[in-house]
């Protein structure tokens, strides 16, 4: 599904690679986490899954094409197939909860009945059913983080990726979280999570891949806190 | 197709509550309406000097002296008529006489009034042929031709119809300019909005069209409001100075539409060129 194969990544020609030989599989239905420091890498390594970057040097593959080969409309039918969560949340301010959320279905037209259901099960199940009007600039962070995540899945994508989706929300929500990406995982899309949280870690059998200077420095099947 | 799409993502790039567009019906409104006034205005002075130039070129006035003999001014008269190319040959009166006097004279015209003839003629007439037989008759008889006088003038309404037409070419370059600095501005407002739509997978086209569409509404209402403005105005000159009547022609009518709308396709392949300029720069 994705191979990082010696991917290098700089954001600028004088600066020192961030990224630095990645060697990474993301086999298809596979479940990982993404550990890392704070300025490991984590969300430059994302950025590069969903293309918007592109590697230095190095290839990295996303359904078995090369990223590097990728016309700009290819780029966009990949995305479909994909859901972001995005550290920040990625709302768009003038959109209310409801429309941000059901955007990644509007590319299609209307969204059909069925569809709209299910855009009203998805905000429920991160529990903002009583939000659905509101706009992000009256949301706390852990709810705009929510609302991310529920524009995440609500394609039901091929591969998620989540960057932090944790971050701000309590152990609670973010246990149900968890779920909800088990459960999608369940049903064949592969799923990568980032986060600093080892409780939730170790909560969940799934393997962890650590990242410290740019590099992959342990891939285990199963992650704990020393 | 495109019509079902922008039914829902139109509004994550709407641009009709953006104050920077609606900037842009402001200037295509009013640069549409000053332009559409001022190119109008110029064409009803090209068909007020096209008029005047006709009627200097077809008529050609006689002087005689009063003190000559009336039958053979009536003669003259008669066999003119008969000249090839001669519409019309006509002895003016002596009141009709006065009254052209009347201007070069302050105290009114006493003295005894010369014999004016007026003759109305067709481009295609023989001018040798036509003086020499008024000379036969009268010797000292003037021609008024004005020929000499249309080539100065005609020589000085095409320098300023240059000067008129550059002028024109600029203020439509720079209203050009205008608007598609505006639309570029307004555009780099929506990066984040256009960057989350991508991030799902927008394609260029469906982004480009989404833009497009809506300049092309807003452009729409420009060009309207502009229009009805530049007629409004005509309208009102025309109940002030009932004589441009004259000079109104529906080539006049046809400007005050076609230049506003110029504006708005101006505006829209601005707004276009951008959109796909910025798009194509984020990946
Ligand atoms: N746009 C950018 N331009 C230049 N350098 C950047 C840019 N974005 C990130 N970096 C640098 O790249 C490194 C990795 O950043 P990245 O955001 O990937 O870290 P992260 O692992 O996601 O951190 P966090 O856990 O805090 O989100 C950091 O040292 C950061 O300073
Ligand atoms: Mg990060």
């Amino acid at each position: 599904m994705i191979r990082f194969d010696q991917v290098s990544y700089k954001y600028s020609p004088h600066q020192k690679d961030v990224i630095k030989n990645l060697n990474i599989e993301l086999e298809d239905g596979s479940f990982h986490f993404l550990c890392g420091a704070s300025g490991a890498g984590k969300t430059t390594i994302f950025r590069m899954m969903y293309m918007d970057l592109l590697p230095t040097d190095g290839n990295l593959s996303i359904f078995g094409r090369q990223v590097n080969a990728l016309s700009r409309d290819e780029i966009a039918i990949f995305r479909r197939k994909m859901g972001v969560v995005f550290q920040d949340g990625g709302l768009l301010n003038h959109l209310n909860v409801r429309e941000n959320v059901s955007l990644p279905l509007t590319l299609h037209g209307k969204p059909s009945s069925q569809q709209e259901k299910c855009i009203d099960e998805i905000i429920d199940w991160v529990g903002l059913s009583d939000k659905k009007n509101e706009y992000p600039a009256t949301l706390s962070g852990g709810e705009k983080q929510r609302v991310g995540i529920a524009k995440a899945v609500v394609n039901r994508p091929k591969l998620l990726i989540a960057d932090e989706p944790s971050g701000n929300v309590d152990e609670v929500m973010a246990k149900r979280i968890m779920y909800l990406f088990t459960e999608l995982n369940k049903h064949g899309t592969t799923v990568l999570v980032a986060t600093h949280d080892k409780s939730l870690i170790s909560a969940f059998d799934y393997p962890s891949l650590y990242l410290e200077n740019g590099i992959i420095t342990r891939s285990a099947k199963r992650w704990r806190a020393a | 197709m495109f019509a079902r799409h922008a039914h829902s993502a139109k509004k994550a790039i709407s641009l009709h509550k953006d104050s920077i567009f609606r900037l842009l019906i402001l200037i295509l409104s009013l640069l549409g309406w000053l332009c559409a006034s001022f190119i109008a205005s110029i064409t009803m002075l090209e068909n007020a000097y096209n008029s005047w130039n006709l009627e200097q070129k077809s008529h050609i006035s006689i002087y005689l002296d009063a003190d000559e003999n009336r039958g053979k001014v009536v003669n003259l008269v008669e066999e003119l008529s008969s000249v090839n190319n001669v519409k019309r040959a006509y002895l003016l009166s002596e009141y009709e006489t006065a009254d052209i006097l009347k201007p070069y004279f302050s105290e009114g015209v006493s003295f005894p009034l010369p014999f004016v003839i007026d003759v109305t003629v067709t481009s295609q007439l023989d001018r040798e042929y036509f003086n020499t037989k008024v000379n036969k008759y009268f010797a000292n008889a003037s021609i008024d031709d004005a020929r000499d006088l249309l080539v100065k003038v005609s020589s000085i309404v095409r320098f300023s119809q240059w000067i008129i037409l550059f002028i024109s070419g600029v203020l439509l370059i720079i209203v050009a300019i205008i608007v598609s600095l505006t639309v570029s501005a307004g555009l780099r407002g929506k990066q984040i909005s256009l960057k989350t739509m991508q991030h799902i997978g927008a394609q260029d086209k469906f982004l480009i069209n989404l833009i497009t569409t809506q300049v092309m509404q807003q452009s729409l209402i420009g060009w309207f409001i502009s229009s009805i403005l530049a007629g409004v105005t005509l309208y009102a000159l025309l109940n002030y100075w009932s004589g441009l009547n004259l000079y109104m022609t529906n080539y006049v009518w046809a400007i005050i539409v076609i230049v506003p709308f110029l504006l708005s396709i101006v505006a829209v392949i601005s707004a276009k060129l951008t959109a796909k300029r910025m798009i194509k720069s984020m990946l």
